[in-house]
């Protein structure tokens, strides 16, 4: 736990003392752009639901990779699964979400109702 | 004949011709449901389909044949499970009717000719069943049990439903063209 009154009154805010070179370290972290942490919090999310047996919305663009987060609204069980197999969700029960990163455009299905299909285009 | 019978016998007509499932009430006229009765041609509906897709378990030893019918056994116990969560909530009790009677007996006969056959021949009787059966599901979930329910919550199921039904339709039709190609 911090000790707020050693930090008021004590070393550490005095020249030299560490407080200030930790001060100083932080606020060039927070300012630094090409900082990490900043980098993670840029990232794109989009959402499709799953909704009376089809994915909406079936076609969706991203600008660039993002997250899509899929949300299913049914009262039966689906998942995603990449057209060529190359990565699928579990089995997703009503209510349930999933996401991945999405960084290429691809076609998707749910192998329990093969009817249902999807697009994802990624605009690079 | 004044207006009223007309519509009944034009409802009776269309159930007819599409399918003998409901052959014993489609010959009089439309059935009026109460809403215990609905709840149980619904619990009933789906679990003459959850038969089926037993037998298909039983007896098919194709893939896409097993998979479809793995999907009717989850998704239609899904829909019972809703349904009898909702019959819970609004104290009904679901009544026999001679819709769900209907049902039963052919079932009954469906299964007798399914469980004859092996092989290929019985992949294409239980697929092309699976067709004609959720054509007919679909059409009195549609035009008979959604218009009687009096119930919202239980219009909304029924709702909620159909497009459940009518992906099954679309998937079963896939495969029945696959035998026929």
């Amino acid at each position: 736990m911090i000790n707020l009154k050693f930090m008021w009154e004590g070393h550490f805010w005095r020249k030299g003392g560490s407080g200030v070179w930790i001060m100083a370290a932080l606020l060039w972290m927070g300012c630094h752009p090409s900082h990490p942490s900043r980098e993670t919090t840029k990232v794109a999310v989009d959402t499709v639901y799953m909704h009376n047996l089809k994915f909406v919305p079936d076609t969706l663009l991203l600008h660039g990779p993002t997250r899509v987060v899929f949300v299913n609204q049914d009262i039966v069980v689906h998942n995603i699964t990449q057209i060529d197999s190359a990565w699928a969700s579990p089995n997703l029960n009503p209510g349930d979400s999933w996401s991945r990163m999405i960084d290429r455009s691809t076609h998707y299905f749910c192998t329990l109702h093969p009817t249902m299909k999807g697009v994802l285009v990624v605009e690079q | 004949m004044n207006t009223k019978i007309w519509i009944k016998a034009a409802w009776g007509a269309a159930l007819l011709v599409c399918s003998s499932y409901f052959l014993s009430f489609a010959q009089g006229s439309t059935p009026q449901l109460t809403d215990p009765e609905i709840t149980s041609v619904a619990v009933t509906a789906n679990q003459v389909d959850i038969d089926y897709a037993r037998i298909a378990l039983k007896k098919s030893h194709d893939a896409q044949i097993r998979n479809f019918a793995q999907t009717m056994q989850r998704d239609h116990n899904s829909v019972i499970h809703q349904a009898v969560e909702l019959v819970k909530k609004l104290h009904v009790t679901p009544q026999d009717n001679a819709v769900t009677q209907s049902l039963k007996k052919q079932e009954t006969q469906t299964s007798r000719m399914l469980n004859a056959k092996t092989g290929k021949a019985f992949d294409q009787a239980y697929i092309e069943n699976e067709v004609n059966y959720h054509k007919a599901v679909i059409h009195t979930v549609q035009d008979v049990l959604i218009p009687q329910a009096k119930n919202e919550e239980l219009k909304a199921l029924l709702q909620k439903v159909l497009p459940i039904l009518q992906e099954h339709l679309q998937h079963a039709e896939q495969i029945a063209n696959t035998f026929h190609s």
